[in-house]
């Protein structure tokens, strides 16, 4: 079946390479004529006197050479899939078997004696830890001044050769504003009846 | 955690300079933040770097920076090219500081996992007895976050604090200043309250401490990168519980070996030889 369906492909793209093939032929009169090759069925397609008007739109597309519109189901081209649909038993048993896939309840959690929150225990409180950090950034600058990211100093076409513009592309861009770096929640206030280990 | 002690051959030198680079930017920056298995790695290296250093440094005497830079043959553990700035910091800066101590220079405080898709397990290594330990500013503000609730130091604390102060140069009066400073910058809002109360003539209690605070209002006419998103402070009420309290007393001592006190000594009386006369 696939066979078929990839001659159909291939025939749509022949019919735009058509006048190459005619002039090329007759120099090779051994060679089987491109008329021969073609299944009865899809001769009209081929002539360009097919009924079907899917095929139409289609020929329409690829003459304005814009990309076949396989992606979608015509009732022509098929994509892999699995055999048989997953039985309910067997996608259960596959989740829920193994037991280190499971989240396990945080048994650890503390109150932070700093800011009251909830923590895990033997480990720093986020939330105190990023405020002594911008606190102790702050300080160093005030004491030491800003640090500048280092730079080479170099002629301004030599940069431009070694380190040359180009356009980001869009997971660049999105690197250098800093779109996908995710903040961390503040935790909750500690309560001892929330909390599982009282 | 990956094991970074058992590694090929050919990823040694790797392994070397890796390091000498966390040695050299831990020194240079009081504090680092990286990966548990590096900083665990790392923090042994540091330790024999810094305590043979300061050995060989001690030795030398009072002679002049650069002859003890030269002679010092610790510091070759050093890349060279920081080994002048890096160097002169450990000779002149840290040997005044670590006067006391022939190791434990460093302090590894374990972190929450990386928010990215790796999820690491972070941690910060830092040097002791230095101006931006953090373990120091999260002790002075425990410390000031008891004393506006009004409670008492619970022994746990207590103990930190020694730790902390007593190797340290006024080390007692740095950590009073630090618990000033904490007051000031990690429970901004609710000194600003209490000030008010004062000024109105009302008791100040906890209670009045957890109202929600406009955030907006106050920082109206703020920068940008100053405004936050949370109020600093404003959860006082929050206490430890009564039993914690209670607990807390204890803490200093073994729960496996509950020991009890000695008595006092008594002084024995030798009763007096019959056959004296």
């Amino acid at each position: 079946m696939s066979a078929v369906l990839r001659l159909n492909g291939l025939l749509a793209q022949t019919s735009l390479t058509k006048t190459i093939f005619l002039f090329a032929l007759p120099a090779l009169p051994a060679l089987p004529s491109v008329s021969q090759l073609i299944p009865q069925w899809a001769a009209p397609i081929f002539n360009g006197s097919s009924s079907d008007l899917r095929l139409k739109e289609l020929k329409e597309l690829l003459e304005r050479k814009r990309e076949p519109p396989f992606m979608f189901d015509n009732g022509a081209i098929l994509r892999a899939v699995p055999k048989k649909k997953p039985s309910y038993k067997r996608t259960r048993e596959k989740r829920l078997a193994p037991g280190e896939k499971q989240m396990k309840p945080l048994e650890n959690l503390g109150r932070c004696a700093a800011c009251g929150r909830v923590k895990r225990s033997h480990f720093m409180c986020m939330h105190c830890f990023g405020e002594i950090r911008a606190f102790l950034k702050e300080k160093k600058k005030q004491l030491f001044g800003e640090t500048k990211p280092y730079e080479p100093e170099m002629d301004k076409t030599d940069a431009n050769i070694v380190f040359p513009k180009r356009r980001l592309r869009d997971l660049e861009l999105a690197y250098s504003r800093k779109e996908y770096v995710r903040d961390r929640e503040t935790p909750l206030v500690y309560n001892k009846d929330e909390v599982k280990k009282q | 955690m990956p094991n970074l002690k058992n590694f090929k051959y050919n990823r040694a030198r790797h392994f070397r300079m890796m390091d000498r680079n966390l040695c050299a930017n831990l020194i240079r920056h009081e504090y680092i933040i990286t990966g548990r298995a590096k900083a665990k790695r790392a923090q042994a290296k540091i330790e024999q770097f810094l305590g043979k250093a300061l050995h060989q440094n001690k030795s030398l005497g009072n002679s002049p920076l650069e002859e003890r830079l030269s002679n010092v043959k610790a510091l070759e553990f050093l890349q060279l090219p920081d080994r002048q700035e890096v160097g002169s910091k450990v000779l002149d800066d840290l040997s005044k500081r670590f006067v006391d101590r022939a190791h434990g220079f460093t302090r590894i405080i374990k972190l929450e996992r990386r928010l990215g898709d790796d999820k690491a397990e972070m941690s910060v290594l830092e040097l002791v007895d230095s101006d931006f330990e953090i373990k120091f500013w999260y002790t002075a503000k425990i410390v000031a976050r008891l004393e506006l609730q009004g409670l008492p130091v619970d022994e746990l604390t207590q103990h930190n604090v020694t730790k902390l102060t007593q190797l340290r140069i006024n080390g007692e009066e740095r950590f009073r200043q630090a618990v000033e400073e904490a007051k000031e910058v990690f429970f901004a809002e609710d000194v600003r309250k209490i000030k008010q109360l004062a000024e109105a003539g009302e008791p100040a209690s906890l209670e009045q401490m957890d109202e929600s605070v406009d955030l907006a209002a106050i920082q109206d006419d703020w920068p940008q990168h100053l405004r936050q998103k949370t109020p600093k402070g404003t959860y006082l009420k929050n206490r430890p519980s009564e039993l914690f309290l209670k607990l807390a007393k204890n803490f200093g001592k073994s729960k496996q070996y509950p020991t009890i006190p000695r008595p006092a000594k008594v002084e024995a009386v030798i009763p007096k030889s019959p056959f004296l006369k």
